[in-house]
């Protein structure tokens, strides 16, 4: 980021292929709508090539980043007043589920599986209170660590622990509702 | 299966699942405005050496100047005295003419530097210099050291000869006392050619101060001179004997000017083998006053210690 900062644009390109698919699934995870989640992860960019020049290497990157991220998204929610519930029917989430590599090759049986157990993880991420699903998005998508979630949210660490372990139950749940063999594809 | 185990099916399960990017569209949008943000042009590879013709470039310029700096004055030079010295030959020449037209030629700038100028190749500082002094206070200079080498001059004007006798003359003539530039006087190497007077005839006697101001006035560099001496205007009587002493001598130089020291001399042993014993003798004189000190150099062995009781 100090390289860009000093105008040197190949570290942007660096830096925005290395992080664009976390900050984009967090956003589209959180705000469940991809024409929304496009329009925010866009904000959140601009806001950072704007923001370039005030970067101070303080804390990790990523945590900045995705602080960033966090605050166009709570900037969102106070302008749309409510939240917004993932529709089954979403095509953007059909070609993601499409895309989980199948690990028992590309049988037709083990390609349904796969979608199947997308789209239900993405429904229990839905159903889970937002500060939770937040937490998980935060440690699975931009790989930070307690400490780090604590300090973007402002909340403890012990806050963020709890969450995350309520999170993680509520998904393992829904996982071993899936028979064994679903298990096995994900392998 | 303990929790952790479980929590890294979570993971591996998420994972799999979790795929989605930002639309190839929005990814350009964004890589453009940062790229725009920074003013960079699009990627583009630079070229390693670009810099290579510059430093060639700023190495010749470093050695060209080092080289000018380095090339003493002196070598320069030569050329630019060459022209210089010839310059004033030919203003000797006209100078050196009876008096018909010797107002107007003093009148007259000194035709040297303008000569000079516009065929000088290569000018340093040091000819500049050179150039000015004899434009301005070269004359002046050449005045004060005039009794000594006047007769050269004249010698110059009616031989051919003369050419030839230079280098000998100039090892009998005393060198222009701490003046490297005084005058149009050549140094090729190392010989100093001989300083000759421009602006009088033999004998070199004080012109009047008119002409004098006339002389130095339109060389500019003598302007100094010229104002020192403006301000001290003789009184009417003084400027008609001056002008009178001006006469003689200029009888005297037309007289002498007629002359060569060769015929001079020739005259003399001529006098004294026709038995004209007193006009050898007057003619001896003459020449003695007339050349001064260097009388004894330029006279044959049998005229330097002859005197008329001896014959």
């Amino acid at each position: 980021m100090l390289a860009y900062a000093a105008g040197d644009a190949a570290a942007f390109d660096t830096l925005y292929g290395r992080h664009k698919g976390g900050v984009y699934r967090y956003l589209l995870r959180q705000c469940r709508q991809s024409g929304v989640a496009d329009e925010l992860f866009q904000d959140v960019w601009m806001n950072l090539i704007r923001a370039r020049g005030s970067y101070a290497p303080t804390a990790k990157f990523t945590t900045w980043l995705y602080r960033l991220a966090h605050n166009r998204l709570i900037d969102h929610y106070r302008a749309s007043g409510h939240l917004t519930l993932v529709s089954a029917d979403d095509e953007s989430h059909e070609d993601v589920v499409a895309a989980i590599p199948a690990a028992r090759g590309d049988e037709p049986q083990a390609r349904a599986e796969n979608r199947e157990l997308g789209e239900r993880l993405r429904a229990a991420l839905a159903a889970l209170p937002s500060a939770q699903r937040e937490a998980f998005l935060l440690q699975q998508e931009g790989g930070l660590s307690l400490t780090e979630i604590a300090e973007l949210t402002g909340v403890g660490a012990e806050t963020v622990k709890s969450r995350l372990r309520y999170a993680l139950g509520k998904l393992r749940d829904e996982l071993s509702d899936m028979g064994d063999g679903l298990r096995e594809g994900l392998g | 299966m303990n929790e952790i185990e479980r929590n890294r099916e979570v993971d591996t399960a998420w994972r799999a699942a979790s795929h989605e990017e930002p639309p190839p569209a929005l990814d350009a949008a964004i890589r453009a405005e940062a790229r725009r943000a920074v003013g960079a042009a699009p990627v583009r590879k630079r070229n390693k050496h670009w810099w290579y013709p510059l430093a060639t470039a700023a190495t010749v310029a470093v050695l060209a100047v080092s080289i000018v700096q380095l090339t003493p004055p002196e070598q320069v030079a030569p050329t630019v005295v060459t022209e210089q010295s010839a310059a004033p030959r030919e203003a000797r020449s006209e100078l050196a003419r009876p008096s018909a037209g010797q107002d107007a030629r003093l009148a007259a700038p000194p035709p040297a530097a303008p000569a000079a100028t516009p065929t000088s190749p290569v000018k340093t500082q040091s000819a500049a210099k050179r150039e000015q002094g004899v434009a301005g206070g070269a004359i002046e200079r050449e005045r004060a050291a005039a009794p000594a080498q006047a007769p050269e001059a004249l010698a110059k004007k009616q031989s051919a000869e003369a050419n030839d006798e230079a280098p000998a003359r100039a090892k009998l003539a005393p060198p222009p006392p701490d003046k490297p530039d005084a005058g149009p006087a050549a140094t090729f190497g190392g010989i100093r050619a001989p300083s000759l007077p421009r602006s009088e005839p033999f004998p070199a006697k004080p012109a009047p101060p008119e002409a004098r101001r006339d002389v130095a006035a339109p060389a500019g560099a003598g302007e100094v001179q010229a104002a020192r001496r403006a301000p001290a205007a003789p009184p009417v009587e003084s400027r008609v004997a001056a002008a009178k002493v001006a006469d003689a001598d200029e009888a005297k130089a037309k007289d002498a000017g007629a002359r060569s020291v060769e015929d001079w001399i020739k005259r003399i042993r001529d006098l004294r083998n026709e038995g004209r014993l007193d006009d050898a003798a007057k003619e001896l004189a003459a020449f003695r006053v007339a050349f001064g000190e260097r009388a004894d150099a330029l006279l044959p062995p049998d005229l330097r210690t002859w005197t008329p009781a001896t014959k």
